[in-house]
């Protein structure tokens, strides 16, 4: 099993790598009609973690944009999506490994981050979902406004979770 | 929620120019794909009339890109989302 990274992660894999962005296309994610059943998912988690946002996040190459959802509100809600630079779950990717922020306003990497600094997320914990060709193409996570532990069961609950989601990913790939 | 109305320049967000975009793409997808479906995005921007703001044109060339089941599409999406993301920081919140 990989350590979860917690503090300054060492990025192992660019953004844009051209064959995971191509496994991204391949699996059609934007045409398809797996939002409901993503975002059940997502509020499963949210609820057993007791926090208020649950995502799955699709790391692209500038941006990461959400498949499924809980406990979005305000812009995000109508974006669905970040730039990438922003965001948490671009180092779930980049290292290929779980990424656990317990305080983000003490955290050397995401301090910085809009997202701490101008929504509030204070606490998150990703996991990577990976294909079954072996490609990271995102994350999936929870997080929430207040500083808090993470444990290894939390971390095997997440990735439980990301089983099941990428299970569903799979079920629609073509080809 | 912040009760003040932030703007993009808060976040830090800028829009990319047109070069900025296309000089992405090319390193992503080359220059020959690169350039035809830039001329798909433009062509198809030019169609539906005169050309609006910046914000506009790149989300046109956003949605172009995206219905491409390649790489290309990958960096459609990507960008739509940054570019839905500064018009979103654009408009004025109102008081939580």
């Amino acid at each position: 099993m990989t350590a979860p990274s917690r503090g300054a992660p060492p990025d192992a894999q660019t953004l844009d790598d051209t064959a995971r962005l191509q496994e991204i296309a391949d699996l059609r994610l934007h045409d398809s009609d797996i939002d409901g059943i993503l975002s059940e998912i997502a509020a499963e988690a949210a609820a057993q973690f007791g926090l208020p946002v649950a995502l799955v996040s699709i790391v692209l190459d500038q941006a990461q944009y959400f498949r499924g959802s809980h406990g979005l509100d305000g812009w995000m809600a109508t974006t669905r999506g970040t730039p990438a630079e922003w965001s948490f779950c671009q180092h779930v990717v980049r290292n290929r490994a779980p990424f656990v922020v317990e305080d983000a306003q003490k955290h050397p990497v995401m301090q910085d981050s809009p997202l701490v600094r101008m929504e509030g997320v204070r606490c998150y914990a990703g996991v990577p979902l990976v294909t079954f060709r072996g490609h990271v193409i995102g994350s999936f996570c929870v997080q929430g406004p207040e500083a808090r532990s993470f444990t290894e069961y939390d971390l095997a609950q997440l990735k439980r979770y990301a089983k099941r989601v990428i299970t569903r990913i799979e079920e629609r790939r073509q080809g | 929620m912040s009760t003040d109305q932030p703007s993009p320049a808060d976040y830090g967000l800028t829009l990319p120019s047109e070069a900025e975009v296309i000089a992405d793409l090319m390193k992503l997808v080359g220059a020959d794909v690169a350039i035809f479906a830039w001329r798909e995005a433009s062509d198809s921007h030019e169609d539906t009339g005169p050309r609006g703001n910046q914000e506009d044109l790149l989300l046109r060339i956003a949605e172009q890109l995206a219905a491409r089941s390649d790489v290309a599409g990958v960096f459609g999406r990507s960008l739509a989302v940054r570019v839905h993301t500064y018009v979103a920081l654009s408009t004025a919140r109102t008081p939580a």
